[in-house]
C-alpha cells in the first residue's frame, strides 16, 4: 500500500472517529436553565415526575349534511369508478389499422420461413416507394437512362421563319426605308433556305455561330459568315444602316443564294 | 473590310492591345486553357471575382499567381485552412502599449488581388468573413469601415466537392463569385507541350518570365469602357428570360438571384469588348451565362440522386430559350 493511501486511511478514521467521539457525548443544560422551568415548589419533584392533565374542552360534533352527500353521490363527475368514454381520433384509428395489418402481416410471415422473406420484401418495397414519392425520384428514369432532359414549358418563339412571307416584309420595310430591319429580313430568309435544303438544322436556342459551324459547305460558310456579320452589327449594333450599304448586303446574298442548292 | 464600314462608337484599340498581351503572357506558362483565359480576362473587366474549380494539379493556383504578376498591383495569397479564423482574414485590433490605444492591423485581405487557395478547407464562420468585403468592397471592423481602392479582385481556387475535407461554400458566398471556371485535364497535345515546356525549362521558374502588363489605371480606364458597350433591349429579354427559367425549372431547387441577371449583363459587355466589338450578340451571353449560373442554382435532390449537374442543366435551359434575331 503506498504512503498517499495510508495517509488518507488515516485520515479517514481520524475524522470519523473524532465525529462518532462527538455524538456519544451527553448534553446537559445549565442549571439556571432548568430551574427556571419549574415554579419554585415544585422544583425538586417536578424533576423526577411530571403528570398530565386532563382536557376538559367540549367537542362540537359535525355532521356530514346528507342532502348534500346524496347531491354527489347522482354527480356522474364524481363516480370515479366509472370508466371513461372512448374518444379514438382518425389518427388513431389509423394507427390501429395499419397496428393490426401489420400483426396479420407478420402473423402470416412468421408461420413460414418464405412468408418471413415475402413480408421483409414487401417492407423494404413500401419503403422505397414512400422515399422515393417524397423525393419526387423517377425510378424508370434511374434504370433506363439519365433523365437529362429538361422540359420547357412555355413558348417563347414568336416569330416562325418557316411562315413569313420575306419578299413581302422586305418590301414593306424598303417602303418604310427601315434599312436595319430589312437586313435582318434578308439573314432570316437566309436561315430558312439553308434550313429547307437540310444545311442546318432549324432550333430557337441555336445562335448564328452555331449554324455557321454546322454548314459544311465552303462556299456557303464564307457567305453565311459576311451576312451575319452585317446582320449582328445593323440588328444588335444598332448601327445606321443606309440604302447603299443594303444593297450591298443584297447583293452578297443573292450571290450566296445561288450556292444553297 | 469590316472595320471601315462599321467604327466602333466606343474606343476599345488599347483595350485590345493589352488584352493581345495579356495573352502572351498566359501563354509563356498556360498550355492551352483558352476558355478560362478569356473568361478571367472578362472578370477583371466586368469588375468580378473569380472562383477556379479542378482536381489537384491543373494550374488553379499557378494560373491565379499569373493573374497577379500580369497586372502591377498589391497581390496576397491566404490559404484557407479548417482552422482559419475571420480575424486571421480580416486583421485584429491589437493595444499599442506606447500610445495606450487599440490599433488595427489589416489582414491579408487588404491588397488588390486576393488569391484565396482551396477556399473550401475553411468552415462556413470564416468564409462568412468574406461576404462585406466581396460584395461592398470594404471591411467594417470595431465599427470603422475601411473601403479598398480599385481594383479589388478575389481569385479562389477549389478541389471539388466531393473530395476530402472540403466544405460546401455558402449559398450567399457562391453568389458573390461572377465567374465559376471548371478546369478540366488538358488534351493529349497539350500534355505534351506541357511536359517539353518543363523539360526545356531546365528548373527555371516560369513565372519569373511574365511580365506585368496592365496597370490598376488601365483597369480603370478599361472598366469604364466596357460600361459604355451596347446592349440590345431585346438581349436583355433574353438574359431575364434564362434567369426567369432556372427559377421555375423543375429540375433546380434554387435558381438564379438577380444578381446573377446583373452578372451576366455585365460580362457579357465585357466579353464583347474582349472581342472588339461595342455591342452585346446572343454569343456573349451565351458564352458567360454557364461559369455564371453553374454556381449559383441547386438541383432537385432528385436530378442530383440521378446524376445531372448544374452544367447540364444550365446548357439545356440556355438552348432551350429562343435566341434573339
Amino acid at each position: 500500500m503506498s504512503i498517499t493511501r495510508l495517509l488518507f486511511v488515516f485520515v479517514f478514521l481520524s475524522i470519523t472517529t473524532a465525529s462518532f467521539s462527538q455524538e456519544q457525548e451527553p448534553v446537559t443544560p445549565p442549571q439556571e436553565i432548568v430551574d427556571s422551568l419549574f415554579s419554585e415548589n415544585e422544583t425538586k419533584d417536578a424533576q423526577t415526575e411530571i403528570t398530565p392533565q386532563r382536557d376538559s374542552s367540549t367537542i362540537e360534533v359535525r355532521a356530514i349534511d346528507q342532502s348534500k352527500l346524496n347531491e354527489m353521490r347522482e354527480d356522474p363527475a364524481m363516480d370515479y369508478g366509472q370508466d371513461s368514454p372512448a374518444i379514438i381520433s382518425l389518427w388513431d384509428r389509423i394507427k390501429m389499422w395499419l397496428f393490426n395489418a401489420l400483426r396479420w402481416l407478420f402473423s402470416i410471415g412468421s408461420s413460414t420461413n418464405w412468408g418471413n422473406i415475402v413480408v421483409g420484401v414487401v417492407i423494404i418495397l413500401i419503403l422505397t416507394y414512400v422515399i422515393m414519392r417524397l423525393l419526387k425520384i423517377d425510378a424508370l428514369k434511374m434504370f433506363y437512362g439519365r433523365a437529362d432532359k429538361v422540359t420547357i414549358n412555355h413558348s417563347i418563339i414568336e416569330e416562325n421563319i418557316h411562315e413569313m412571307d420575306f419578299e413581302k416584309l422586305i418590301q414593306e420595310a424598303l417602303a418604310r426605308k427601315e434599312y436595319r430591319l430589312a437586313i435582318r429580313l434578308l439573314f432570316l430568309h437566309g436561315l430558312k433556305l439553308l434550313a429547307d435544303r437540310h444545311h442546318i438544322t432549324w432550333e430557337p436556342g441555336k445562335t448564328n455561330h452555331d449554324y455557321l459551324n454546322e454548314l459544311t459547305s465552303k462556299e456557303l460558310k464564307t457567305g453565311f459568315n459576311e451576312l451575319n456579320f452585317y446582320f449582328e452589327y445593323a440588328w444588335y449594333g444598332n448601327f445606321v444602316i443606309t440604302d447603299e450599304l443594303y444593297n450591298r448586303v443584297t447583293d452578297i446574298f443573292n450571290n450566296w443564294k445561288i450556292n444553297i442548292r | 473590310m469590316e472595320d471601315k464600314i462599321f467604327e466602333n462608337r466606343v474606343d476599345l484599340s488599347a483595350l485590345n492591345e493589352s488584352i493581345l498581351k495579356i495573352r502572351t503572357e498566359i501563354a509563356k506558362v498556360v498550355v492551352g486553357q483558352e476558355h478560362m483565359v478569356d473568361l478571367l480576362i472578362t472578370a477583371i473587366l466586368a469588375d468580378g471575382h473569380v472562383l477556379i474549380e479542378g482536381v489537384p494539379g491543373v494550374a488553379k493556383t499557378l494560373t491565379a499567381k499569373l493573374l497577379s504578376r500580369i497586372i502591377s498591383v498589391q497581390f496576397s495569397r491566404i490559404q484557407f485552412t479548417p482552422d482559419l479564423m475571420p480575424s486571421d482574414v480580416l486583421g485584429t485590433s491589437s493595444f499599442n502599449m506606447k500610445k495606450s490605444e487599440f490599433e488595427f492591423k489589416p489582414g491579408p485581405i487588404f491588397s488588390n488581388i486576393v488569391l484565396i487557395d482551396e477556399i473550401n478547407r475553411a468552415p462556413a464562420k470564416t468564409q462568412a468573413a468574406l461576404f462585406e468585403v466581396m460584395e461592398e468592397r470594404q471591411v467594417t471592423i470595431d465599427g470603422t469601415t475601411y473601403p479598398f481602392a480599385p481594383p479589388y479582385m478575389v481569385v479562389a481556387t477549389q478541389n471539388p466537392i466531393e473530395h476530402e475535407g472540403t466544405y460546401r461554400l455558402p449559398e450567399a458566398q457562391l453568389d458573390r463569385f461572377l465567374f465559376k471556371i471548371s478546369v478540366t485535364y488538358p488534351a493529349f497535345e497539350q500534355e505534351i507541350a506541357i511536359i517539353t515546356g518543363h523539360h526545356e525549362r531546365k528548373g527555371a521558374q516560369a513565372l519569373s518570365e511574365v511580365n506585368a502588363v496592365l496597370t490598376a489605371e488601365q483597369i480603370k480606364n478599361f472598366r469604364h469602357a466596357v460600361q459604355q458597350v451596347y446592349l440590345e433591349a431585346k438581349l436583355i429579354h433574353y438574359i431575364a428570360q434564362i434567369i426567369h427559367e432556372t427559377r421555375n425549372n423543375p429540375a433546380l431547387f434554387l435558381g438564379a438571384s438577380p444578381r446573377a441577371s446583373v452578372a451576366i449583363l455585365n460580362s457579357a459587355k465585357a466579353y464583347a469588348a474582349v472581342n472588339g466589338r461595342d455591342f452585346v450578340t446572343p454569343e456573349d451571353i451565351k458564352f458567360v451565362a454557364l461559369p455564371v449560373l453553374r454556381h449559383r442554382i441547386i438541383l432537385s435532390p432528385d436530378k442530383e440522386m440521378e446524376g445531372v449537374t448544374a452544367d447540364e442543366v444550365v446548357k439545356q435551359i440556355i438552348d432551350k430559350i429562343e435566341v434573339p434575331r
